[in-house]
């Protein structure tokens, strides 16, 4: 847990974090947002004391921070920066390493937990161990800033737009990969962003600030349908209802779906073509591969020859994908359905328009109401 | 390879051509005494048609070789070529000098013409020039590179090349050349080490403190646009007049002459090159690297020793690079005031208008600042880390 109690920066006359109370529960992921120069990044800065406070008392874990040395401190708080700052002269072993070492732990020891980070970020450590920042890409050097700030499983955990210098594609993957590493090591994060649409994937709950002070520190989904003043109203903008669809998990709404082995006889299709125009196809081990369209298969010799094939990837949503990533794919593909694989790309089910429109529609009354 | 390759190399067709022109000018001069003007031998005059015609068709093979194409195969055949010239020329100047002085007098000289000379650079512009194209395979650069050297000095120290008038001048002197030689690196050593000791520590102190920035780079700015003889003159009056108020400072060799007062300029000038290699090796450092450090829980120490240290001292070595070629010849003026090293020849022959004595100050000053050179380029190869070499594991 982590509790800041009138926390206040000046620099100079300029005051840049005014009297800041808040309190960050214990395994929650708590977003900082703002415009730039709001104090969000001092904030995070004075809580590993990287910046002293003005005033004011910080606690991490119950302790005051300011009777504990810094470097201490430091080494019980993972930390990631958006430019990740790894150590161009040492693998990437050694820079998720440095830690563990500033703790003295034994060689053994600190071998296995690099290769259980990088296995935990997604990487091949037979591969990934020995190289050097310079030879990883924008979304690896990532990757490894996130293992390294985990290393020592550190139960705080401070990331300042660790997302932030990658493609749009690639920081998608990262923010779903590390929602779901935080699913599983329930640290206390504290995250700092400048995009709402990572605050709202990734926060339990989002702290608003704008010139230093704390606008509204709530859920995402109560800052979404109730801001509490204009400021907020104008920061979360006019697409709320489209950005709250980012909160709600497809899993709920996946139904089955009429589907069809790409070996299955041309009479089997045909029945099940009398029930349904569009029929996905799996291949033998139950992989999505392409659908079928009852018009075609009347012309066709067999299932296979009817089949347009597909890579899953494309055609398909993940039923851990949220319901703005399943609408956009419809919208994009101008489709009524899209079909949902796990994470082998066996077919699950399907998801259709009117059902989301349906869920859209309850929490729109129930926020009204 | 897929690199499009040139097909002629420009630097080695230079080379080769001016290699060609060496054959224009005389070989070897034979004097009755060191001073007089003396008579000027071409190649055929001294070697022969037969050898001088050897010469000329390496040098065309050369050109032709430089002229078609510009592999690695053909680089390796240049470099051989080149080699050959270098070894055919030293040995035909043992040769040629001990049959001209043969039965003549000891103050008779024969000295090495300008066509020697220009042999020398263009071999050494043709292997320069084909160098880059052998950075593959490196006991090839290193023969290439290196036979030469080898040959010239198994040569040297055989006797072969005692009757060449700079050996002969040599011999005079030999006592008195390795005491300047030794002097010489004693003087532009011992100012590097003591400029290294002081410029790094200023060179950080520039970059911790806004403050000491300006008077830090000021100070070293301004003496880098002091001529080198001004500063050494510079130096005499208030050391002489300290050692003068303070006559028991002359038994600590503080004077206005001799090796302090060159020794303290060479130091000053040693200072910039280091101070701002030191600052900007430091200022260069992404930021987010050194955030990151303290922000994992490394001490300010820590920060230094394992992340500024190793990333910054292949730049404070290349510094240091810099100030040791600089200073070695800059020792050579310090012979001015009394200092001594190598540059005492070359003053003693501009005196004497003995050219050979020049050379003889002069050449061990270049080798020795190649052979600086090359050890502080390894020094900074070595201390590269790995991981900003640019690739591959």
């Amino acid at each position: 847990m982590i509790k800041l109690e009138n926390a206040t920066k000046y620099y100079g006359v300029s005051i840049a974090v005014d009297s800041l109370t808040m309190e960050i529960n214990q395994g929650e992921t708590c977003v900082l947002i703002g415009p730039s120069g709001c104090g969000k990044t001092t904030t995070l800065r004075m809580i590993n004391r990287l910046v002293e406070p003005t005033s004011g008392r910080i606690y991490v874990n119950g302790q005051d921070t300011s009777q504990i040395k810094p470097d201490q401190l430091r080494k019980s708080i993972g930390y990631a920066i958006q430019s990740v700052g790894l150590f161009p002269h040492l693998s990437v072993a050694a820079n998720i390493s440095v830690v563990p070492e500033l703790l003295k732990w034994d060689k053994g020891r600190t071998a296995e937990r690099v290769e259980e980070l990088l296995t935990l970020v997604g990487l091949d450590p037979a591969e990934y161990a020995h190289k050097y920042p310079n030879q990883l890409s924008g979304g690896e050097a990532q990757r490894i800033g996130v293992a390294r700030a985990l290393a020592a499983d550190p139960p705080t955990l401070l990331m300042d737009e660790p997302f932030g210098a990658v493609d749009p594609l690639t920081r998608e993957r990262l923010q779903a990969q590390f929602a779901l590493i935080q699913k599983t090591l329930k640290k206390t994060v504290i995250l700092v962003t400048h995009d709402l649409d990572e605050a709202i994937r990734l926060a339990d709950r989002i702290a608003i600030m704008a010139s230093g002070k704390l606008v509204q520190y709530d859920t995402p989904e109560v800052i979404l349908s109730h801001p509490q003043n204009k400021f907020v109203h104008d920061f979360v903008g006019t697409d709320r209802a489209l950005k709250r669809l980012s909160r709600m998990g497809i899993e709920s709404l996946i139904k089955d779906t009429p589907s069809i082995k790409v070996s299955a006889s041309m009479k089997e299709a045909q029945a099940i073509c009398r029930r349904s125009r569009w029929i996905w196809v799996t291949g033998e081990d139950n992989r999505l591969i392409g659908w079928l369209d009852g018009a075609i298969l009347k012309e066709a010799s067999s299932v296979s020859e009817a089949t347009v094939y597909g890579e899953a990837e494309e055609i398909a949503v993940t039923r851990n994908a949220t319901l703005k990533e399943a609408l956009s794919r419809m919208l994009g593909q101008g489709l009524k359905s899209i079909p949902v694989v796990d994470d082998k790309n066996h077919l699950l089910g399907e998801l259709t328009l009117s059902d989301i429109e349906l869920i859209t529609a309850a929490a729109e009354t129930k926020d009204n109401a | 390879m897929l690199r499009q390759t040139p097909n002629h190399d420009s630097v080695a067709v230079t080379g080769s051509v001016i290699g060609l022109f060496s054959c224009l000018f005389g070989w070897f001069t034979f004097k009755p005494n060191r001073l007089v003007a003396g008579t000027s031998f071409s190649l055929w005059e001294s070697a022969g048609w037969g050898i001088a015609a050897v010469i000329i068709m390496l040098w065309l093979l050369c050109l032709a070789l430089s002229l078609t194409g510009s592999g690695k195969k053909r680089a390796i055949l240049l470099g051989i070529l080149a080699n050959l010239l270098l070894v055919v020329t030293f040995i035909l100047a043992g040769l040629e000098t001990g049959r001209l002085m043969a039965g003549e007098v000891s103050f008779a000289r024969v000295s090495l013409g300008a066509g020697v000379w220009i042999t020398l650079a263009g071999v050494y512009i043709v292997i320069f020039g084909i160098r880059q194209r052998l950075f593959g395979s490196r006991i090839w650069l290193n023969l290439i590179s290196w036979t030469g050297m080898v040959v010239f000095v198994v040569l040297l120290a055989t006797g072969w090349l005692n009757n060449v008038s700079i050996m002969q001048e040599f011999m005079g002197r030999e006592e008195r050349f390795i005491q300047e030689l030794l002097r010489h690196i004693y003087l532009f050593g011992g100012s590097v080490a003591v400029a290294t000791i002081l410029g790094i520590p200023l060179g950080i102190l520039a970059v911790r403190s806004k403050r000491a920035e300006k008077p830090v780079f000021f100070i070293a700015n301004i003496t880098q646009t002091i001529p080198s003889l001004a500063l050494f003159g510079l130096l005499i009056a208030p050391l002489s007049a300290l050692s003068f108020a303070f006559p028991v400072l002359r038994e600590f060799g503080i004077r206005g002459v001799g090796a302090t007062p060159a020794i303290l300029a060479l130091i000053i000038y040693s200072l910039l090159p280091i101070i701002r290699n030191t600052f900007v090796s430091l200022r260069q450092l992404d930021p987010a690297v050194i955030d990151a450090g303290f922000g994992m829980g490394m001490s300010p120490g820590r920060v230094f020793r394992k992340i500024e240290m190793p990333l910054a001292a292949p730049l404070v070595l290349e510094g240091i690079r810099t100030a040791s070629v600089q200073a070695v010849g800059n020792t050579a003026v310090a012979a001015l005031i009394g200092a001594g090293g190598l540059g005492w020849f070359i003053f003693q022959g501009l005196g004497q208008a003995a050219t050979d004595l020049i050379v003889l100050g002069a050449l061990p000053i270049i080798g020795l600042a190649l052979i600086v050179d090359a050890v502080m380029r390894t020094a900074v190869r070595l201390a590269t880390p790995k991981g900003l070499t640019g690739g591959d594991s």
